[in-house]
């Protein structure tokens, strides 16, 4: 972070913005945004659930056909890597939002480790790695196991601990 | 509606996911706020930006042409108030302390990690309105005062000079 104490740097601070404060008036948000409020709240995130669900399931179509594309035609790896990452990134946060816990945890360790191969070589082990990822995020959303997946979660949670990408 | 003036407050949601747009929106209209925007990318952000007064801007980080730290960059390099002190609140998914470490740096007011919920959404919303920051406009950095939290210097370190205030 920048180091404020350079004595050459010019630092001018301006005294915090009371506009907002203003604008609230004599509007009390302890009783506006109370608890009963911000539960109502919630519920607008639960009732959102079953849309994104649907859209997590289309992307992880989407998915799919990109690792199956990589894996049959391996050339322009950045070009691929990048189109799993952006896909494995939008499932990770739909898939949390809408209660699909562990589906958003393979979509994380997914983009995660695409992110790291973008500057290493992508060797066969990897690209398999890849497609489990992928084929585990798509069964979990058909078979729609919501949370961390139980009994099933916890066999896969050991799996990515155990998955290591050939050097 | 809720009987109160909440829709005073106009807002700027940014995002390329529809989904996640409807979502915020929903949210903050169910709490009051309907005086809502929306911009599906970071060009259509500017642009809004460019035509619209916002009192604070909730940005997506991940997106296709302009990311929001570069809506960030924008607004705050701007240096002239108002535009330059418009709080901001990063939304995204990038949980590493890495990002978060940029995006403080970038000069925003808060972030929000998703999934999100309500009420972590009311906390970084209320901070902005009822408890804004000095704003600190410099060389290196431009944004709200990153010392905001009021602690002593660790131990064998001078608390910093002061600075004259505008």
């Amino acid at each position: 972070m920048a180091n404020n104490d350079d004595p050459s740097d010019d630092v001018t601070v301006l005294a915090a913005d009371q506009s907002l404060l203003r604008k609230l008036g004599n509007i009390n948000l302890d009783k506006v945004l109370s608890p009963e409020a911000i539960e109502k709240a919630e519920a607008v995130i639960t009732d959102a659930s079953d849309g994104l669900y649907v859209d997590c399931l289309k992307e992880a179509d989407k998915l799919e056909s990109v690792v199956d594309q990589f894996k049959s035609r391996a050339l322009d790896v950045e070009h691929h890597l990048k189109k799993i990452i952006s896909s494995s990134f939008s499932i990770k946060a739909k898939a949390g939002q809408s209660g699909y816990d562990l589906v958003s945890l393979l979509a994380k360790s997914l983009h995660v480790r695409c992110e790291e191969m973008l500057a290493e070589q992508v060797t066969p082990s990897a690209l398999k790695i890849i497609a489990w990822h992928a084929q585990s995020i798509k069964q979990l959303l058909v078979l729609n196991v919501k949370g961390d997946g139980g009994k099933v979660g916890e066999a896969i949670l050991a799996e990515i601990e155990k998955l290591k990408f050939a050097a | 509606m809720p009987p109160h003036s909440l829709h005073a407050f106009n807002i700027l949601i940014v995002d390329d996911e529809l989904l996640i747009r409807n979502l915020v929106r929903g949210v903050l209209t169910s709490l009051g706020f309907t005086n809502v925007t929306e911009a599906n990318s970071g060009r259509k952000a500017l642009e809004q930006i460019a035509s619209n007064k916002f009192d604070f801007i909730i940005t997506d980080w991940r997106m296709d042409d302009l990311d929001g730290i570069d809506i960030v960059h924008h607004i705050r390099k701007s240096q002239t108030p108002p535009l330059c002190n418009t709080p901001i609140i990063m939304l995204t998914g990038n949980t590493e302390a890495s990002y978060v470490k940029t995006a403080i740096s970038a000069g925003i007011n808060g972030y929000l990690i998703k999934p999100f919920s309500a009420e972590q959404l009311v906390k970084r919303i209320r901070a902005v309105i009822e408890a804004p920051r000095d704003f600190i406009i410099s060389k290196n950095f431009t944004g709200p005062d990153r010392r905001h939290i009021n602690q002593p210097p660790p131990e064998g370190m001078d608390r910093r000079k002061k600075r004259k205030k505008k």
